[in-house]
């Protein structure tokens, strides 16, 4: 444990490393307990964001020379995280319009 | 000063997130959300990360946070955001997230990966090299997905517009 | 010549097309066509054996005007049958002798076809009858025109088929199907016979001399590769089977019953055509029979002995178309008692003048028969003259010709035969021929004496029957029968000249015409002054039967009761036609039938008792089978449906639809896979 001292706490990489776990965790949590479908996308931003933090500071923290492989990682993380948005949103709103209900009970057609 | 913004920014990121985890209406929670996704940005910052900051902010927080609040907007899910079924309650999801954490921070401490100390320089310039040369393939289809979703989006949607269209004209005809 | 030549084959075509249309209204209107199609088939059919009789004689004449050796014509149709290097044809095939078939079958048909329209018009199957009578005149053109053997057969079954057909005609009455039956199953013993001989004739040759041509001019140049014992015995099976067809000892019991069918039947097939069959055969192949002295000389006998157990039987029967028939087996015992002494020609003849007579007196008795409404015993007749005196005439005629009263044609034809026979030596034994001869004559005389019977009987004295009112309404028949008739009256008078014996200073133009093609012995001694006085001695006979049938039933009526009595055995004997059917029943049916017996017997006892041995087997097998299907091989299944159904309850329960506890398995299984990379 050697994270919690106040010098340099911003050029620590693993308080990043732990910020981005609670934010993951936040994220989970969410995804595990909304019922809202929205809610759920939350929750899954929420998780992308801590990744893409992972990788800002591995990019930051891992390398002498300049690299960005990090940082083209987290925008396409971020391209591909509003892409998704976009989709999901559609397919929300289809489902919205068929059921009138964006809830994950009225919507368990897979039942097996 | 830079440790005590640094520890400002970090705690407004932890609330944004703990707020969208745990607030009852699915507009706190997206609200928390933007409130993280900003904080996030700002976090970028100080990891010399201007370009992405900047990216974050006009695509999540300008795009993405828009486009969720209209899906909440269209959507009448306001109240009883949480699921009522024990099994999906806040006790398993708190134990497993918990499961996760303590794991995630077990990694951090046993990784053993060597850090430098990071420089800071400016970023738009290389990233756009790095974009157009080493990664021209993955770029290049994710334009392509890019123009699948949207296209996918559209005739996702297409089907309400259809319909739309066709019920005036069936009244016209019994006129 | 060759001009007629191209049309031989609407010779047999002719018929065929009569039949097709006969057979085809019959079978679409069943008994009861229209009147109208009844008067076009009664048109028609006659018209078709006219167009063939026409050809015929069209190629008859032109064969008058070639050389002996270039009168045969041949037109091949198509190639039949091709089995390995035996190939047999659809050649239709005309010389000298199968022309004199062709002309009285054509000739003799067309009359009888006349007759016919006359005859059956007042029958429901008139158009059947006309489709079964063209097709019997088909199949016997086919049967004299055919090139080789296989054909010839062909011809053979189908004259067989049609006189069973015709002979069961009115098969409603059980006794005409059965008589036809009768028929054709004493046909089938002799025809197999034949058939056992042609393979062994197609066997020999094909093994003695490499020969696959089975037409009859190569069999000619052939035959004598072949060994004599087996030369022999295949000469005795085409005896045997024109026995069947020709109604010969021991075959000839179907040929009385055979009387059933309609009389112009019997007048065609049972008497002018088809019964000649065998004659013709053994006429076309004589140059196996010359060659078989053996054969030949058990021809003699056989034809003998019919001819005079046929005329003894004639003379006690009553029915006018028993006598009729028994008649007719007599006549075909003459035919093969000239065969037999190798006087094919002679026999050839007799075929032809007996064609014309017996036609007639078949003809001429069912006008009779139809005058007198129905009625077919002589007993009850008597005194017809004078109600049918064209029928009187003719049948009169035909009485002459057939008792051999000089001047008819009955007369040559039969005389010819009987100078034949005792002029011909015998090699196996030197006294033969005198008592063939002998026989021949005693034979003439009981012939005469049993046709003269005939005669009075019918149509002289007192009418017998039950009232006067039958009599009264006894009328002559159309003209469409009376014509026939007198044609064949005609026919049966001059005939005869044709072959006018050299001792009566004629040329014996039939012998000139056929003896080309056939083989014959070598002439015998020509002794005309001994020709003659046998000749005087059998015009003696002839004239003694008529004296004595005149005398019995005319002078003195009561006598034939008194001589039955006083010789009641030989009376019920030859009533009783020697009880051959009787003996053939008890010898040959009844065994039959005990073996059938046995054969069913031994079918249910044995056979079945194995088969439902086998069935019991089998079935316990099968249940066993069944056991094990279900325990090992459905329960094996079962149970595998079953396990997997288990596994699916367990796993189907993951499978829930809601999509947080899809969340959970995502999370809980990354979690796991972290932990397997990371600590474990």
């Amino acid at each position: 444990m050697n994270f919690l001292f106040f010098e340099g706490i911003s050029q620590n990489p693993n308080s990043y490393l732990i910020l981005a776990i609670i934010i993951f965790c936040a994220g989970i949590f969410t995804v595990l307990t909304r019922k809202n479908i929205i809610g759920i996308l939350l929750g899954i931003e929420l998780m992308l964001n801590a990744g893409a933090l992972n990788f800002i500071a591995f990019s930051f923290f891992r390398h002498e020379s300049a690299d960005y492989s990090g940082h083209v990682f987290a925008i396409f993380v971020i391209v591909l995280a509003a892409a998704e948005a976009v989709v999901a949103l559609a397919i929300l709103l289809a489902v919205y319009q068929q059921r009138r209900s964006v809830s994950t009970d009225d919507i368990s057609d897979l039942k097996g | 000063m830079k440790d005590g913004i640094f520890l400002c920014i970090a705690a407004v990121t932890v609330f944004g997130a703990l707020v969208t985890a745990f607030s009852r209406s699915i507009i706190n929670a997206a609200l928390g959300l933007l409130l993280a996704l900003v904080a996030i940005a700002g976090l970028y910052i100080f990891l010399s990360a201007d370009f992405v900051a900047v990216s974050q902010i006009l695509i999540y927080v300008g795009g993405v946070m828009v486009l969720l609040l209209f899906g909440i907007m269209l959507t009448s899910g306001g109240d009883n955001i949480f699921s009522n079924n024990p099994i999906m309650g806040a006790v398993p999801a708190t134990l497993i997230t918990t499961i996760f954490g303590l794991l995630g921070i077990y990694v951090v401490n046993t990784s053993g990966l060597t850090f430098y100390q990071g420089a800071y320089r400016a970023t738009t310039r290389d990233i756009g090299h790095f974009l157009l040369r080493e990664y021209i393939l993955p770029f290049e289809l994710v334009s392509v997905l890019i123009v699948v979703l949207i296209v996918g989006a559209g005739v996702m949607l297409r089907k309400e517009l259809v319909i739309v269209r066709q019920a005036p004209q069936k009244k016209e005809g019994k006129k | 010549m060759d001009q007629m030549a191209n049309y031989i084959w609407i010779i047999p075509a002719a018929p065929l097309l009569g039949f097709m249309i006969n057979a085809g209204v019959s079978f679409f209107y069943g008994a009861d066509a229209p009147a109208g199609l009844k008067k076009l088939s009664a048109l028609l059919s006659p018209a078709v054996i006219l167009v063939s009789f026409f050809i015929g004689l069209g190629i008859f004449l032109e064969m008058l005007g070639h050389g002996e050796s270039e009168r045969a014509v041949s037109q091949n149709l198509y190639t039949w049958i091709k089995a390995g290097t035996l190939e047999a044809n659809a050649t239709l095939y005309l010389d000298q002798l199968s022309i004199v078939f062709v002309l009285i079958i054509t000739g003799v048909g067309f009359l009888i076809h006349l007759y016919s329209t006359g005859y059956m018009d007042h029958d429901r199957s008139m158009i059947r009858y006309f489709a079964y009578l063209n097709l019997f005149t088909f199949a016997m053109l086919i049967l004299v025109m055919a090139d080789n053997i296989l054909l010839l057969f062909v011809g053979w079954e189908g004259v067989g088929l049609c006189s069973y057909l015709l002979i069961g005609f009115w098969f409603a009455v059980p006794k005409y199907a059965s008589a036809g039956m009768k028929a054709f199953i004493v046909n089938r013993i002799g025809d197999f016979g034949f058939i056992i001989g042609f393979f062994m004739l197609f066997w020999g040759v094909f093994h003695y001399s490499g020969t696959t041509n089975i037409a009859f001019d190569s069999l000619k140049s052939v035959v004598g590769s072949l060994p004599g014992w087996y030369l022999t015995t295949i000469s005795l099976l085409f005896f045997f089977g024109a026995t069947g067809k020709s109604a010969q000892i021991p075959l000839y019991v179907w040929l009385p019953d055979a009387m059933a069918g309609p009389t112009p039947v019997s007048a065609l097939i049972h008497a002018a055509t088809m019964v000649t069959a065998g004659v013709y055969m053994i006429a076309r192949m004589s140059f196996i029979f010359i060659a078989t002295p053996f054969t030949l000389t058990v021809i003699s006998i056989v034809a003998a002995l019919t001819a005079f157990v046929a005329a003894t039987i004639a003379i006690t029967q009553n029915d006018i178309k028993k006598v009729l028939a028994y008649s007719t087996v007599s006549q075909l015992g003459y035919m093969f008692l000239a065969i037999g002494s190798g006087a094919f020609t002679a026999g050839v003849f007799h075929v032809m003048t007996h064609a014309f007579f017996k036609a007639l007196l078949f003809l001429g008795a069912g006008s009779v028969i139809l005058s007198a409404h129905h009625e077919q015993n002589i007993l009850l007749m008597g005194g017809l003259r004078k109600k049918i005196p064209v029928t009187f005439i003719t049948f009169f005629i035909g009485t002459l010709a057939i008792a051999g009263i000089p001047g008819l044609s009955g007369f040559f034809s039969k005389d010819e035969i009987l100078w034949k026979v005792y002029s011909t030596p015998n090699e196996f034994f030197p006294e033969l021929p005198l008592f063939l001869w002998l026989t021949g004559l005693i034979t003439a005389g009981i012939t005469s004496f049993y046709m003269f019977r005939l005669l009075f009987l019918t149509f002289f004295g007192k009418f017998r029957g039950d009232d006067e009112e039958a009599y009264e309404e006894v009328h002559e028949s159309p003209l469409t029968m009376t014509i026939p008739l007198m044609i064949l009256a005609v026919l049966s008078a001059v005939s005869g000249y044709i072959g006018l014996p050299e001792s009566l200073g004629g040329q014996n133009l039939i012998h000139k015409w056929l003896a080309p093609v056939l083989a014959l012995k070598e002439e015998p001694v020509v002794n005309h002054e001994m020709e003659s006085h046998l000749m005087n001695l059998s015009i003696l006979v002839s004239f003694a039967g008529a004296f004595m049938a005149y005398v019995l039933y005319i002078l003195k009526p009561a006598t034939p009761g008194v001589i039955a009595k006083t010789f009641a055995p030989i009376y019920k004997l030859l009533y009783g036609k020697y009880f051959v059917d009787e003996i053939y029943e008890a010898v040959i049916v009844a065994p039959l039938l005990k073996i059938r017996l046995m054969l069913n017997t031994f079918d249910h006892k044995i056979i079945d008792a194995f088969v439902n041995l086998t069935a019991v087997v089998t079935k316990a097998i099968s249940r066993l089978h069944g056991i094990f299907d279900r325990v090992f091989v459905d329960g094996a299944v079962n149970n595998v449906a079953t396990f997997t159904q288990y596994q699916a309850g367990i796993m189907r329960n993951l499978q829930n639809g809601s999509m947080n506890r899809y969340l959970y398995y995502i999370v809980g299984s990354f979690i796991m896979i972290y932990v397997f990379i990371r600590i474990l």
